[in-house]
């Protein structure tokens, strides 16, 4: 995608644009701030296209990595602002339980070994893994949420990663173009 | 911090939530040892996945309209503060007089407030498109740095493998597949100062949860972990032993462990061993 080309970043939005949504709806749990988060990527993106590489990773993980980055700022920006309020549930304790739909859009095949892999961690893996992908949680701030010792959580993060890389060998790296 | 303590920080680190010391410490250690430095390239890839792990739904249609607008709009200008100011100075200045003089004053202070309120907002907005690149530099920054930090472990790890062919004390030692494994060979190269490699061919496809995992026993003694094997789809696989693990060499093994591997070999899942011969 050329910078100034308008066509291109309506054509990369219909291809993209429900991954990215899903991710950042995922993370931050309200539609008004992942759509919010929709427009920083496309507008990152547009404006930042010359320095993409498609040689590098698939446009798909690149826009991934920018929703990512983008909602862990509004996500830290909030646990700020509660912490300053002093009042309400922290957001990163507030458990994920929206059904999960089949995956239709990108790599549905994959999209299903992942669902399937990450279903076979331990709940206790799963929720660390969860924690800090999804939440940003840095491990001392997981160990509290979850009052573990703090190597309890380094391994168990490592381990759940370990036995996620056994269940997905052969199937990473596939992920649409 | 000890290798054990270190490899505990690489889920942290391919995740992006190790605190600056913790990172640093993590880099440093993972620029010297190939297996960190693989694991993070294999974690690297599961992260990926996650994001695809979430229940796909589609954004409101009216989205669309909004984020193609603004995505492509160039930042808008000061103009239209910049005109409502002319405007102002011109209707001051039809007053006759002390008071049109007072008038035309303020009429220019007013244009000088106002081409200062239009200044700043024009920073402010440099300002945005700049801690905007900022952002974008510093992502794309972590994201070389962690390519760099397993290229140069891969050179490394190239650099170890001529420095022990070239050693002066080279021993040749050739590993048999077990019954397990038939057709597996290998070929260890250790030299006492240099180190222990491994190349392995035909090695039969690991099952899920499983990896290869190799053992260096020393004339004697128990069996040390020596690192896993990364095995290529081809079956074969290139190894340098764990460095601090091949000072003495009498046997070289590989068994077939759960994943993450274990502290003492399952001797029953052997897969190709070998002797030093004298």
């Amino acid at each position: 995608m050329a910078h100034g080309d308008a066509s291109a970043v309506a054509n990369l939005y219909d291809r993209h644009a429900r991954a990215v949504y899903s991710l950042a709806l995922r993370m931050l749990a309200d539609a008004a701030e992942a759509e919010d988060v929709v427009q920083d990527v496309f507008t990152q993106a547009w404006r930042q296209a010359g320095l993409y590489d498609p040689a590098r990773a698939p446009v798909i993980g690149w826009l991934l990595v920018i929703t990512r980055a983008r909602t862990l700022d509004r996500l830290r920006a909030r646990r700020s602002r509660i912490a300053l309020a002093g009042v309400g549930p922290d957001p990163a304790t507030v458990v994920d339980s929206s059904p999960r739909p089949d995956a239709q859009a990108i790599g549905l095949e994959q999209g299903t070994r992942v669902r399937a892999a990450l279903a076979s961690l331990s709940v206790a893996q799963r929720e660390a893994i969860e924690l800090a992908y999804y939440k940003g949680l840095s491990q001392s701030d997981i160990a509290e949420r979850l009052q573990e010792p703090l190597g309890t959580i380094k391994t168990r993060i490592r381990s759940g990663l370990i036995r996620l890389r056994e269940l997905l060998h052969g199937s990473l790296g596939e992920q649409t173009p | 911090m000890t290798h054990d303590e270190l490899r505990e920080l690489s889920g942290g680190y391919v995740l992006g939530i190790l605190d600056e010391p913790e990172r640093r410490a993590f880099e440093a250690h993972v620029s010297t040892c190939a297996s960190c430095a693989a694991e993070i390239r294999d974690f690297t890839a599961v992260a990926s996945a996650l994001a695809l792990d979430v229940p796909q739904v589609d954004p409101p249609a009216s989205l669309r309209d909004r984020v193609l607008r603004a995505a492509t709009s160039p930042a808008p200008r000061g103009a239209v503060v910049d005109s409502i100011a002319g405007r102002r100075a011109a209707s001051e200045q039809r007053r006759p007089g002390r008071e049109r003089l007072f008038a035309l004053l303020s009429a220019a202070a007013a244009v000088i407030a106002v081409a200062l309120g239009g200044y700043a907002v024009s920073l402010q907005r440099r300002i945005a498109v700049l801690e905007e690149q900022v952002r974008v530099a510093s992502d794309r920054a972590a994201q070389s740095q962690q390519q760099l930090v397993q290229l140069r472990a891969a050179t490394d790890q190239s650099t170890q493998v001529r420095q022990i062919l070239a050693a002066g004390d080279l021993r040749r030692i050739d590993l048999a597949g077990t019954k397990v494994a038939p057709a597996a060979t290998g070929r260890a190269f250790w030299s006492q100062t240099e180190g222990l490699v491994v190349a392995f061919a035909n090695l039969p496809a690991t099952q899920t949860g499983q990896v290869y995992q190799l053992w260096v026993i020393p004339p004697g003694g128990t069996p040390i972990d020596a690192g896993l094997l990364e095995l290529q789809p081809d079956g074969r696989a290139l190894t340098l032993a764990r460095s601090g693990t091949s000072e003495r060499v009498g046997t070289v093994a590989i068994t077939l462990e759960p994943a993450g591997g274990s502290p003492v070999p399952t001797l029953s899942n052997m897969v190709a061993a070998g002797n030093l011969t004298n």
